[in-house]
């Protein structure tokens, strides 16, 4: 996990405390400078140990568990069990979420759906489907383009580790079909049945959001798999002139 | 203000308050100066409750020290003959 400005500041700060102490004992033999670096060291590793966005937890929890319950009740409502797509859209201004209802068998163009500014039910052909606003956390808006699996680590661990404090660390792997995000001892997730269905984990969610910014491409959640404290999804990303058939 | 960054900025100043004090006084014993540091944190974090990203292994390493400190005390007044 990449140090963040308040463990690279802490500790830099501790260690000035650490060699000013040492020194103004051994070679000085002060002690009022020797506890000054004592005290140096004590501000240093409390800084290190003070996350740089703390939230609070128990009314960022209530506020997603509602979020995700109004989520919940629309698709239940309209019947939803495919996976959503993310997609990220001028349009919108953000990573909204393609909920498919109905696929027609001449398949389904994507970029159709982000070129729908508004509007919560996307008719298109014999196509339907509907447009959820997924939680989401601020991440800077991302940088299209970027390809390179350490790019987008560096984003999901802005997203999910610092800003969010979702989970502990994450790593991320390129494979041939997508991305593969292990996301280690996740904090926060929701326990609703039809939204892990269709929109994955809470983490997974907030996840393919970051990638489609970042690569400015559609994305589905594949597949994700828990283990122990481990999670991990598999990412995969779509081309915009992609159809989709299932 | 974020109650983070106010543990931060009272625990230094308290910190170099204390030093300066102490200094002034002519005190010359390092564990008066620890005992005085460890009580501003914990005060500190008892009344401002920062958040931490894991275990308090400040509070731990000071509340060691602590303890060793007083038990030297202690000991020294019990020896004494």
């Amino acid at each position: 996990m990449p140090a963040d400005r308040n463990t690279s500041f802490g500790l830099a700060i501790a260690t000035l405390g650490l060699v000013l102490g040492l020194g103004a004992y051994t070679l000085i033999g002060s002690i009022p400078l020797t506890a000054m670096g004592i005290g140096l060291i004590i501000i240093g590793a409390s800084w290190a140990l003070t996350p740089p966005h703390p939230i609070p937890r128990k009314a960022v929890l209530d506020i997603i568990e509602s979020s995700c319950s109004n989520i919940e009740a629309l698709l239940e409502f309209v019947g939803a069990a495919r996976k959503a797509i993310y997609i990220p859209s001028e349009a919108y201004g953000r990573v909204v979420a393609y909920v498919p209802l109905r696929i027609p068998e001449d398949g389904l163009q994507l970029r159709v759906i982000a070129e729908n500014p508004g509007r919560v039910i996307v008719r298109q052909g014999g196509s339907l489907g509907v447009i959820v606003n997924p939680p989401r956390v601020e991440f800077g808006g991302g940088n299209p383009g970027i390809e390179d699996s350490e790019n987008i680590e560096a984003l999901l661990d802005y997203a999910l580790v610092e800003a969010s404090e979702i989970a502990e660390s994450i790593k991320t792997v390129r494979s041939e079909e997508g991305f593969i995000i292990e996301i280690y001892k996740v904090r926060v997730d929701v326990e609703y049945q039809r939204f892990r269905i269709v929109m994955g984990s809470l983490p997974s969610c907030l996840a393919a959001q970051v990638v489609a910014a970042a690569l400015s491409k559609p994305i589905q959640i594949a597949d994700e798999k828990r283990i122990g404290d481990k999670l991990t999804v598999y990412l995969k990303p779509f081309e915009w002139t992609e159809t989709i058939y299932t | 203000m974020d109650r983070n960054n106010l543990h931060l900025i009272l625990l230094a100043t308290l910190i170099t308050v204390a030093t300066s004090i102490l200094a002034a006084l002519g005190e010359n014993r390092l564990d008066a100066y620890v005992s005085v540091f460890t009580l501003i944190y914990f005060a500190l974090t008892a009344i401002l409750r920062p958040r931490r990203r894991m275990m308090d292994l400040l509070a731990l390493t000071l509340l060691a020290a602590f303890s060793y400190i007083v038990a030297v005390r202690i000991l020294e007044i019990l020896i004494k003959p």
